[in-house]
């Protein structure tokens, strides 16, 4: 066998994955109610930054520059957000069947957002309610154990299904109070996930958390392989098994808090991205992270664009990730259990 | 000398003391092994010495320094540790794994580098697994995952090796090739602890045993003169005779009824 072939691999399916994210990305920006022919696209985007003769005309630029490029820095952002955390959690948890969820995330986001709702926040004010709400269910996800004195990861995942349980009693609360006209909609709404909203601030506003946290958890990708030996074994190598975790754990918390707080909850991508990179490139971080990332950000170009084009009207993200993500998810499984 | 252990004793709650003033040395190149009955605490003891658990009183060195003084990263440099052998959840690579062994000597935002990878190598050569490199650790037999185990202990270079239980889950054959394998690591400069359930073991290594008999006695000694029938009997209630076989010139452990 080739000695450095696991090395080989990566590299082919690095790049691979990032000519396929290039296709997809001129295939989301040129399909829609107004479709825009692939060369088209291209040439639009490259006068921005060198002089093509405009043969497109003002509408195809302006489809492309505040509709649907926000949405795309949208799907891009949030599905390589969903994918990272999924991965470090998977990691962390030692456990593949784990998804940001976990800790009660998205749960705590759903309560915050529909709180800010029910308040007549405006969309700002629902972000940041989500934002906190996330931040806020997690917290006490891991405040739980520390009362206890017990530093297992059982406890902690018994923690988040405790604060996951409170904070879905919580949503049934505020919808039942909600206002069925409006209210109600746009809480039940807001759970399926959605970029129909995002445009160019929503972006600026999370960009920099987002990119905060992957650096570190890239930074420390290695480091969390050790993780996954257990924590007496991490410890005698040497590896400050509390705090790496908690470093790990707050990163992926603040990711899936960011990228929630302006699509709303989006399920699967978490849990069936970093499957589908350990498939390709084996369980090593070093290399799971970055593919996670670009895998991430396919899936959910795709997703979206789907979103946008099946049905006259928008559907809502989780439909189509679930329709996708569940069979591709038992693909996988069966897969890996012929590999077994 | 190496490793010092004072007056080290450690009890759960006050009625029920695990080990009491236990003393003992231990030098590169020697071996010590640990016997004792399920649950009597060997790995609380184990634990002990790596600074996993606070003893209740007395005080651990190793060259000099104070194990209870010293952080993760100084003790990982000193003490290697074998732990009994588990199939973890992801499918790492051989060769990734052992280079987990390299951890303390890598910066907490970098990779192994290829003079990491160098040190793999020598050691999957030394313990006889290259031609594993490139397979999941989650796929290779019992007694290859030891190995594999050992060699990622070999690639962090410390100076104590502790093995918990090395011989658990593997064959006969295995069994016998894990107890010389570590003789050799002896004869090459490591100082060895290892836990044991089976008393041949402790024999065949020579050197030093403690025993830990669950009444929350401590006893150390050269191996040849602790071990006796009478001893052996009592720790594990049963009785025990130990003849000596002229033609093999051994000494062997036999339960009888």
């Amino acid at each position: 066998m080739d000695k450095d072939c696991k090395e080989v691999i990566y590299k082919k399916t690095f790049i691979t994955t990032a000519i396929v994210l290039f296709f997809v990305i001129i295939f989301a920006l040129s399909t829609g109610r107004y479709t825009i022919s692939f060369l088209d696209t291209i040439k639009i985007l490259l006068s921005r930054i060198a002089p093509i003769d405009n043969t497109w005309g003002p509408t195809a630029e302006g489809v492309i520059f505040n509709l649907r490029l926000p949405r795309l820095f949208g799907a891009i952002l949030i599905g390589s957000a969903f994918a990272i955390s999924g991965a470090s959690y998977q990691a962390v948890f030692k456990n593949p069947l784990v998804s940001p969820d976990l800790l009660g995330v998205s749960s705590g986001a759903t309560v915050g957002a529909a709180l800010a709702i029910i308040f007549g926040g405006d969309k700002l004010i629902i972000q940041i309610g989500a934002f906190l709400g996330g931040i806020i269910a997690v917290v006490l996800a891991t405040t739980i154990p520390k009362l206890l004195k017990n530093n297992s990861i059982m406890l902690l995942v018994l923690s988040g299904i405790i604060v996951s349980g409170l904070m879905s009693s919580i949503i049934g609360i505020i919808k039942f109070l909600a206002d069925p006209e409006d209210q109600l909609a746009a809480i039940v709404y807001w759970q399926m996930g959605s970029l129909a909203k995002i445009h160019m601030p929503d972006i600026y506003a999370i960009s920099p958390v987002i990119a905060i946290t992957s650096i570190i958890l890239i930074a420390v990708r290695w480091r969390i392989n050790i993780l996954t030996l257990g924590d007496r074994e991490a410890q005698l190598l040497g590896v400050n098994v509390t705090l790496l975790r908690a470093i790990v754990i707050i990163c992926a918390t603040m990711l899936t808090a960011s990228a929630v707080s302006i699509s709303g909850t989006i399920g699967w991508l978490g849990l069936v991205i970093p499957h589908l990179a350990r498939l390709l490139v084996g369980p090593d971080n070093t290399k799971v992270f970055p593919i996670s990332i670009i895998l991430g950000a396919i899936f959910l170009i795709i997703v979206d664009t789907l979103a946008r084009v099946l049905t006259p009207a928008e559907l809502p993200l989780t439909i189509l990730t679930g329709l996708i993500g569940a069979p591709f998810y038992f693909w996988l499984l069966a897969r890996q259990r012929v590999r077994l | 000398m190496l490793l010092n252990v004072e007056n080290l004793s450690f009890f759960y709650e006050s009625e029920k003391i695990i080990f009491n003033n236990a003393n003992f040395s231990l030098d590169s190149g020697q071996i010590l092994s640990i016997i004792g009955p399920n649950g009597a605490g060997k790995s609380t003891f184990l634990n002990c010495i790596v600074n996993l658990l606070q003893p209740k009183s007395g005080k651990i060195t190793i060259e000099e320094k104070n194990i209870s003084q010293m952080n993760a990263i100084d003790i990982s440099k000193y003490i290697g540790y074998v732990p009994q052998i588990h199939i973890p959840t992801y499918g790492f690579l051989v060769k990734e794994y052992i280079a987990m062994g390299r951890a303390p000597k890598i910066g907490l935002f970098s990779k192994p580098s290829k003079e990491d990878y160098f040190f793999v190598e020598k050691a999957m050569e030394k313990m006889e697994i290259s031609h594993l490199a490139n397979k999941p650790y989650t796929e290779i037999s019992g007694g290859e995952r030891q190995k594999a185990t050992i060699a990622k202990v070999l690639v962090q270079e410390p100076k104590l090796i502790i093995l918990d239980e090395p011989t658990a889950y593997l064959d006969y054959g295995h069994q016998y090739k894990a107890i010389k394998l570590i003789k050799t690591l002896a004869e090459e400069g490591y100082a060895i602890i290892m836990t044991t359930h089976q008393p041949e073991h402790a024999i065949l290594l020579e050197n030093y045993t403690a025993i830990i008999d669950g009444q929350g006695e401590f006893a150390f000694g050269k191996t040849s003169t602790i071990i006796s029938e009478s001893l052996l009997s009592d720790l594990y209630k049963i009785n025990i005779k130990m003849p000596f076989i002229d033609s093999l010139q051994k000494t062997i452990v036999c339960p009888i009824d």
